[in-house]
């Protein structure tokens, strides 16, 4: 069918071929903002949990560059008026806040991380108001004896900078992101989060000044939040979790704003569903509101590509909710790159398998996809807890649901992460083996069954080279 | 002590030895009373010398406790051996027709995996004699005729019939013909959700098995269905167990399950019988689908229903409990090694009968939904860690689309008593029959509705 071929082009070409989109400025057609991750860019947010590739670093960019907050602008008008500094990053700023050897080197020193990040606010606020007093800011030692010796300096310095942005209509914004590179080992990390939520707290106190925690799932879990008044930053936290109709909603977002021909021909498709095409806002084409909910508009666009069964028997599933679960970890979530890299390979695959087939997507292509998507979901999970794959790559020929012994049997030989490496290890790697599958669990890799067995998504199993159990083996055909 | 579940390990001990390659194919042969015979080719047997006859006797022999003919005689000494070959074994020139007609498998298939020299006991079939005319592993191809779909379970009282009435009601409502058969000869009363006393026909199911034995079916043909009043839309056809007054049930029973021998000496199975009626039903009915509740357990009348009509659709209800996975377990295993399981397994769909509806309801189904993940395994196929092809019939625990994911009928007082069914289902409650057989009835439609298409 005519049509077809262009279709599956235009989203090899479309979508990200490699890894990431993410963690480079995102270019205003490929900005999706999932309702949900509106919540979290509000000003009583202070708290932001979200699993990386979820946009966290993302976010923390868009926050801090103001064309990228144009074109948010709408959804978070008040983002306009603010000034946002960031008070941790991942790229070093060595004025704005330490890096981790700085922190480390502090902290022997005898500073608490609870001094040093309100040394980080100090340097923000002098440079802010011009000057205070005479804070010392060339060096962080110096910056945090002076926070310690002038605590009520410190807070006249605050209360004016929360005057100053009043009498100028605006408000002030700290976002902190990337706090795993502050430390590579748990206990000095869990302090230096844990002392950062109570100066965001404290700093709550201040009218017109805001702040932001960025944190990983893993890092909240801890006990970080265990401080008298930490209910108080919880109650508003926000989590930056993908439903499946975001998902949806940024594919069609990115093919919606494919360039030339492919765009084009795309917006076509969008427009036979909806009834209209995309609105244009300059160069970005924007989704109307029912193609971003679960509904049956968007149920209806993934069907124009994919038809509406998964094979021949419509006991198998529609593909509109099979290519998003079967991505889906232990927790039930799906990242959203996965999620695209999946698409991406069942157009090709489908390109060349079913050349025939009246629809861009096939069936088989789908499934294929889903199954190429885990390695790459395995890249996106080892970028940020590398010891994920040293514990799982040891796995490759079991079969899963397996006994817990068999997975310690494997873990036997194999040197345990440790904390000397260049990364945070496990979180409960103290407890052995046992803490080890309750971390894996906590990411959604592995989970335990009812009678004690250990069973492994096909998001992971397939890129570890596992097998799953079934009792007609293949040989017995003959 | 050897006991039955003993002699199939051993005597494959026996067979597994190497210098017994050219002796086969054997035939295990499992009687009526749990004897055991070896059967072989006369050529390939005398081909053997006497030494390894000898031994070969004396190890089988050993292997059988009491399960063989004449299990007094011993073999003391060589005057005693022709005697003992007898008990033993049979001759015959061509092995396969032994097999013919009988429910059979390949040793190999049934011994675990790391049995010692497994492979050697290829052409090894085991084949078993039994009374029941059915025995689970004869799967009857899927019918060209409209979609038949059979409502089983391993324990009663699961709402099973209630659940097959009410999507005979959400199908007729959807403009479908339905036909309905009560298959639950033993314990009837699918009749009474759907026909009030006024309409029960004259005969049932169990009349016409009876009657079919001296060819005077047609006597009773016309008078063992009824029509349903419950639904304004479509025809609901209801043919039960028995009629309005079932007389000497019970020694009609007796005989319903009887092959039939015609004059010629040609022998029906009651299972074909009963494909032959269904056909009838068919043919004079035309329905657009076909719903069947069979009995529930494992026994050769349910097993006819489940594997012998060509059923498209079997709905195997479950609760969570011992009884229920142990039951499934055993015939799945059976199915799995009698070769069985391609052709039945995507027939299947596993129900979750009486979910409840308050805090438990997530707790319990994910209970449920494991065991059932667990007991289907043994239906799936391995995925092996490397090279696995890609089409392997396999589903993750989670898989909503998996056979094995129950789909739930959740428990409600209302609906709970068979009996006041009838008028319960007069004045139903949308929200309340959706709310309980919403996700099943949903479902189905799917399922049928993709063949009117087609």
């Amino acid at each position: 069918m005519s049509g077809v071929k262009e279709i599956r082009e235009a989203i090899i070409t479309t979508l990200p071929s490699e890894t990431s989109i993410f963690g480079q400025p995102p270019k205003p057609g490929q900005t999706y903002v999932p309702r949900a991750h509106i919540k979290a860019l509000q000003p009583e947010a202070y708290l932001v949990v979200g699993a990386r590739g979820v946009g966290k670093s993302f976010w923390a960019a868009a926050l801090n560059t103001a064309e990228l907050r144009e074109i948010l602008g709408s959804s978070v008008s008040w983002l306009e008026k603010t000034e946002v500094r960031l008070g941790f990053a991942g790229e070093p700023n060595i004025d704005f806040y330490p890096n981790m050897d700085e922190f480390s080197s502090l902290q022997e020193k005898g500073y608490t991380p609870y001094e040093i990040w309100r040394a980080v606010v100090v340097r923000w606020a002098t440079n802010a108001l011009g000057k205070w007093e005479d804070v010392p800011t060339d060096k962080w030692p110096a910056t945090t004896d002076w926070i310690r010796a002038n605590p009520e300096s410190f807070s006249k310095c605050m209360e004016r900078l929360s005057a100053m942005f009043r009498e100028n209509g605006r408000q002030g914004l700290l976002v902190f992101d990337a706090l795993d590179r502050t430390s590579h080992k748990w206990e000095s990390m869990d302090a230096i989060v844990k002392d950062l939520l109570r100066v965001v707290l404290w700093l709550k106190g201040f009218p017109a000044i805001h702040a932001k925690v960025f944190l990983r799932e893993d890092q909240y879990g801890r006990t970080v939040t265990n401080f008298p008044d930490a209910s108080k930053l919880l109650a508003t936290r926000a989590e930056l979790t993908w439903q499946p109709h975001d998902l949806h909603g940024l594919l069609w977002q990115l093919l919606c704003n494919a360039p030339g021909n492919h765009g084009e021909l795309l917006r076509e498709v969008y427009a036979k569903i909806c009834g209209k095409e995309p609105r244009q806002n300059a160069e970005v084409w924007s989704l109307t509101d029912e193609a971003k909910k679960e509904g049956p508009i968007q149920k209806k666009l993934f069907e124009a590509l994919a038809g509406q069964w998964m094979g021949r028997d419509r006991r198998r599933g529609v593909p509109y909710v099979w290519s998003v679960s079967h991505l889906a970890d232990c927790r039930g979530q799906t990242s959203p790159r996965s999620f695209l890299a999946a698409v991406r390979t069942a157009a090709e695959n489908s390109l060349e398998k079913y050349p025939e087939h009246e629809y861009a997507l096939h069936y088989e292509s789908i499934k294929r996809g889903v199954q190429e998507a885990s390695k790459i979901r395995i890249d996106e999970m080892a970028e940020d807890y590398p010891w994920v794959e040293a514990l799982c790559k040891p796995l490759a020929g079991l079969n899963v649901p397996c006994e817990f012994t068999e997975i310690c049997d494997r873990w036997e030989n194999i040197p345990f992460p440790q904390d000397n490496q260049d990364s945070l290890p496990p979180p409960h790697a103290k407890l052995g083996a046992k803490g080890y599958v309750e971390d894996l669990k906590n990411l959604g890799v592995v989970e335990t069954m009812r009678d004690g067995r250990i069973n492994m998504p096909d998001l992971y199993r397939v890129g570890f080279g596992l097998g799953r159990k079934g009792g007609v083996k293949p040989v017995r055909r003959d | 002590m050897t006991t039955f579940d003993d002699i199939l390990p051993e005597i494959g001990k026996v067979l597994a030895q190497e210098n017994l390659a050219k002796l086969r194919p054997i035939i295990i042969n499992r009687d009526l009373n749990g004897r055991i015979r070896l059967i072989l080719k006369e050529s390939t047997w005398k081909a053997m010398n006497k030494t390894a006859q000898t031994k070969l006797v004396k190890e089988v022999s050993a292997c059988l406790g009491k399960h063989k003919y004449a299990p007094d005689r011993l073999l003391l000494s060589d005057s005693d051996f022709e005697a003992v070959k007898q008990d033993l074994m049979l001759f015959e020139t061509e092995l396969e027709p032994v097999k013919q007609g009988a429910p059979h498998f390949l040793l190999k298939d049934f011994l675990p995996e790391h049995f010692k020299n497994l492979k050697n006991l290829k052409e090894v079939t085991v084949v078993d004699r039994l009374v029941t005319e059915t025995d689970w592993s004869t799967i009857a191809p899927l019918t060209n005729g409209p979609h038949r779909m059979v409502f089983f379970s391993i324990k009663g009282g699961v709402g099973r019939s209630t659940a097959l009435a009410a999507a005979t009601w959400s199908l007729a409502q959807a403009g479908k013909r339905v036909l309905v058969l009560d298959l639950d000869l033993e314990s009837p009363g699918l009749s009474s959700a759907l026909l009030p006393k006024d309409r029960r026909p004259l005969f049932g199911v169990t009349d016409w098995l009876v009657e079919d034995l001296v060819d005077n079916g047609d006597a009773v043909f016309g008078d063992m269905f009824a029509a349903s009043e419950l639904s304004n839309e479509s025809d609901i056809l209801v043919v039960p167990a028995h009629g309005l007054d079932p007389k000497e049930y019970l020694v009609k029973l007796g005989r319903a399950w009887m092959p039939k021998i015609d004059d010629k000496g040609a022998h029906e199975a009651w299972s074909a019988r009963l494909r032959r009626l269904l056909d009838k039903l068919e043919a004079k009915h035309h329905p657009d689908v076909i719903l069947i509740d069979s009995r529930a357990g494992i026994d050769e009348a349910a097993s006819a229903c489940v594997t012998e009509l060509g059923a498209k659709t079997i709905f195997l209800f479950a609760i969570d409990g011992d009884q229920t996975w142990t039951g499934y377990d055993i015939l799945f295993q059976h199915w799995r090694r009698t070769g069985k399981a391609d052709s039945i397994r995507d027939r299947l769909q596993m129900v979750g009968a009486m979910i409840p509806d308050d805090e438990h309801a997530k707790d319990y189904f994910d209970g449920l939904c494991e065991e059932a993940y667990k007991v289907f395994c043994c239906l799936y196929d391995d995925i092996p860690a490397k090279d696995a092809s890609g089409i392997e019939f396999n589903f993750e625990k989670n898989d909503l689309d998996a056979p094995h994911y129950p789909w739930p009928v959740r428990w409600n007082r209302g609906f709970a008593a068979l009996q006041s069914l009838h008028s319960r289902f007069q004045d139903i409650d949308d929200d309340a029959f959706r709310a309980v057989f919403g996700e099943l009835t949903k479902r189905i439609h799917i399922i049928v509705d993709s063949e009117s298409e087609s």
